[in-house]
């Protein structure tokens, strides 16, 4: 921590040196932006969430407000209350090696994206998709990155997006603006992208000047504002939870799961670990997403818990693990495995636990269409379940019952936080804080222009 | 919207104004709040309550934990409680109560969120009604001695790269259309639109210009297209491939068509290729032209038709306009402000009486970027293309400028 603070310290005075205000210019094209990220990609991953909106495009998609706009689908329309529902295709859309994008592509990868009920087929200019059962939020559910369009190409999955993929060298995936993207060609030349980077070695990357764009643990957000350090920071968005193995007797039991929910302290894991950073959490979705979080209690209760404990009888130690590159990680496994013993619940830290009883992980709430993210966190989290309907009270019930089953116990909300060199122009702040390439741009820097 | 504007006693022509100290900027807050209709939910969500509870007496609590206005609460509460009593529930204390209603205000991304939680003994149901969030607050500047006006025309969702007003008729072109308005009443409607066909995609940040035409209703020019617009049965726009050269002023210009900036060729040849540029005015003077362009390299430069210079380093945005008014010199340049496409911008007036650029107008604000800046009818208004952060739609705005005291 120390460390990074010290880092923290060298940028902001980099920062100020380069940070003075340049006037207002249209964009620039050209130039190539390198962008850091812990995220990790597995090497079969053929269409990564990473890529999603920058080289694969789905049907629709959801704007910062939440609401459903078009995307590769222009229109889109419902009969029989959701159960058939017919997509509109953009005309003259073409992967990015040329091929054109027929209906026949889009029955393909949403028939594989997910065993779902639908049963999906080519029309003359679109799709029709047609159920047995109501699906009355189906295109906010094609908004989420796993019904990304693409084809499979022999070098790898094309998409239709703003840039395409031009290389993958081991984490480092490079980007190039594909010129006949039908929203018009992006302002830069190519991305960067480098993956599975450690928090440390992003901020490294960024004091010298090798990346415009890194992330920053929510923890170190304050400290990187006062800094002066310019920030982005999206809604808090990550969902911190516990998932746990129903395969462990003991935890069948959802009385054990319920004790252990209730004899966490929410509230100093997100005030000691995330410096205040985003905000407890007792539900799935986030309140500022949902409207309804505050109406799952994410208080502490000892003595409930206690009392929950005591008609379980003797219960063996279980292993609480927790991803060794992961700090936070670590002191949220130790802070549960403190609050459990109070409860009379034995609960043992790992690192990486090949048989974890209850493992620290985190989730991502894919879409900022409530409707859209549940089904995601759903699938993602629990059991199979019913994608829930379209409108709050619906998501409500989804929720409630999804928690119910305790295979998941929420812990904490915290934000996306980035880092951005001060001559990167035009970056929108997204309440998902996801990363949008496709209209940012770079100043030149002030030598070059006053030369 | 309303807009005040405050003059004030500073001579203008002539006079180099040292604005930092002498500029009194009166900010009026216009509130343009519409005013939810919240009777209708609030009686949907008290018959939902009353659903629950049946008649006889509950406990009532309402907390608001949203955005909505206090007053706007008491409406709720009111429209409520009155709507509970004539669905036969009396609101009474908790010990009276056979239900416990705790009504929280709450907001998410999309709107507002109004929640019940009903306790009957130990067991809890939950109502809920959604309803759409009202409209934000509008902020504007005025200024004291060359004052820039701003009249809101018309808005859309689809990006606007150009329009101009014509008497009772104005002529619009967005990245897929043309239309023709019809003034009715003090406000423009829309009377024909016609597709724009074009045979590649636009550039992102796409530009457009429409110049009046004397045969036919206007031309219009787009990257890498010209289009043929006329009115003889009904509005028609016959679009072409070309890189026909823009007209600008009195010269034209040729147009990146895969960009979003003028190659540097002008017609007829200049003596010298300034280099690419985003805009370009020309300042009449008694002996010659002067061109000003705005530089993809952030300079502006002059060009006097024998010699090209840098004018000093300016924050001066790259989208720029000349205005020929009777205030000072007889021509102010309107230039766009600081920031990128995701911060609010501004337009301030210039002049040019040497090389050296004298800001003559304070900033009047915008509610987004400026995305196009094009001078139309003779050179006395501008209009001026906004893309408004809050509702994500694009604003034609018509820009004058008249002179202060």
């Amino acid at each position: 921590m120390r460390r990074i603070t010290l880092q923290l310290l060298a940028v902001s005075s980099l920062t100020l040196l380069l940070g003075a205000a340049q006037a207002r210019t249209r964009p620039h094209y050209g130039d190539a932006l390198r962008a850091d990220t812990q995220t990790v990609v597995m090497s079969g991953d053929k269409s990564p969430e990473m890529l999603s909106g920058l080289v694969f495009e789905n049907l629709v998609t959801i704007d910062n407000s939440g609401h459903l706009q078009p995307g590769l689908a222009t229109s889109w329309s419902s009969a029989n209350s959701g159960s058939r529902w017919e997509f509109a295709l953009r005309q003259n859309l073409t992967f990015h090696d040329g091929t054109p994008l027929k209906p026949a592509d889009v029955v393909r990868c949403l028939s594989k994206a997910s065993a779902q009920s639908w049963r999906v087929r080519a029309a003359s200019d679109g799709i029709v998709i047609e159920s047995d059962t109501p699906l009355p939020n189906l295109p906010a559910i094609f908004s989420l990155p796993e019904f990304a369009i693409y084809f499979d190409g022999p070098e790898g999955a094309l998409g239709t997006g703003p840039y395409r993929l031009d290389k993958r060298t081991g984490p480092l995936f490079s980007l190039r603006a594909n010129d006949d993207y039908w929203a018009g060609r992006p302002f830069l030349d190519g991305v960067e992208l480098l993956t599975s980077r450690s928090q440390r070695d992003q901020l490294n990357d960024f004091l010298l000047e090798r990346a415009e764009v890194v992330e920053l643990a929510p923890e170190n957000w304050r400290r990187a504002q006062q800094e002066r350090m310019r920030t982005a920071s999206s809604k808090p968005i990550q969902l911190i939870y516990l998932a746990i193995d129903s395969a462990t007797p003991a935890l069948r039991d959802p009385r054990l799961s319920q004790a252990i929910s209730l004899c966490i302290d929410r509230g100093a894991i997100q005030s000691v670990i995330f410096q205040h950073q985003g905000e407890i959490a007792a539900s799935l979705l986030p309140n500022w997403l949902s409207g309804y979080a505050f109406l799952f209690d994410a208080n502490q209760d000892i003595s409930r818990a206690r009392q929950l404990r005591g008609q379980l009888g003797p219960l063996p130690s279980l292993v609480i693990s927790y991803d060794p590159n992961d700090p936070e990680g670590r002191l949220i496994a130790e802070r549960v495995a403190l609050n459990a013993h109070d409860a009379g619940i034995n609960l043992q830290p790992q690192p990486n636990g090949a048989h974890a009883d209850i493992r620290v992980r985190s989730a991502n709430v894919a879409s900022l269409s409530p409707s859209a993210a549940l089904a995601g966190l759903i699938d993602q989290l629990g059991p199979k379940a019913p994608i829930p309907g379209a409108n709050a009270q619906s998501l409500y019930d989804s929720e409630r019952a999804a928690l119910e089953t305790y295979s998941a116990i929420p812990l904490v909300f915290v934000p996306r936080v980035t880092a951005l060199r001060d001559r990167v122009r035009n970056w929108a702040d997204s309440p998902s804080g996801a990363w949008q390439f496709e209209s940012v741009w770079l100043a030149r820097p002030r030598t070059e222009i006053t030369r | 919207m309303k807009q005040e504007n405050y003059n004030s006693s500073f001579p203008m022509p002539g006079v180099r104004l040292n604005l930092c100290g002498s500029i009194l900027v009166l900010l009026l807050f216009v509130n343009s709040l519409l005013a939810a209709n919240l009777n209708e939910p609030a009686t949907n969500f008290a018959k939902l309550i009353a659903g629950v509870t049946g008649p006889g007496t509950i406990a009532l609590t309402v907390a608001n934990a949203s955005s909505l206005p206090k007053s706007d609460e008491a409406q709720v509460r009111q429209t409520l409680e009155s709507q509970l009593r004539s669905a036969g529930v009396r609101i009474g204390s908790a010990a009276d109560a056979h239900s416990d209603v705790r009504v929280t205000l709450s907001e998410n991304l999309q709107g507002y969120l109004w929640v019940a939680e009903i306790k009957q003994g130990n067991d809890t149901q939950v109502q809920m009604v959604s309803l759409p969030r009202a409209t934000a607050t509008q902020v504007s500047k005025a200024q004291p001695n060359v004052i820039i006006h701003s009249s809101l025309l018309w808005s859309q969702p689809t990006p606007i790269l150009d329009a101009y007003v014509d008497g009772n008729r104005m002529v619009l072109l967005d990245v897929n259309s043309v239309s023709t308005l019809i003034l009715s009443s003090g406000k423009w409607q829309l009377d024909q639109s016609s597709a724009l066909a074009h045979s590649h995609n636009f550039p992102r940040d796409p530009r457009g210009l429409l110049v009046p035409a004397r045969d036919h209703l206007a031309d219009a020019y787009l990257p890498g297209t010209v289009c043929t617009i006329s009115t003889q049965d009904h509005l028609n726009a016959s679009c072409r491939d070309g890189d026909d050269p823009w007209p600008l002023g009195s010269k034209s210009a040729l147009f990146n068509s895969g960009r979003n900036y003028f190659t540097g060729a002008l017609f007829p040849a200049a003596a010298k290729n300034s280099g690419p540029f985003y805009a370009l005015v020309e300042l009449n003077r008694q002996a010659y032209t002067l061109s000003v362009f705005t530089g993809i390299d952030g300079r502006v430069r002059l060009n006097d038709g024998q010699r090209e210079s840098s004018a000093p380093p300016l924050d001066w945005g790259s989208d720029i306009a000349a205005l020929k008014t009777p205030c000072g010199s007889g021509t102010q340049i309107l230039v766009t402000g600081g920031g990128d496409d995701t911060t609010t911008d501004s337009l301030r007036a210039f002049e040019l009486p040497d090389r050296e650029p004298i800001q003559v107008s304070v900033e009047t604000e915008f509610p987004g970027p400026i995305t196009a800046l094009w001078t139309h009818s003779g050179s006395n208004s501008a209009m001026a293309v906004v893309h408004n952060l809050r509702t994500e739609g694009y604003e034609a705005y018509n820009i004058t400028v008249t002179c202060g005291l």
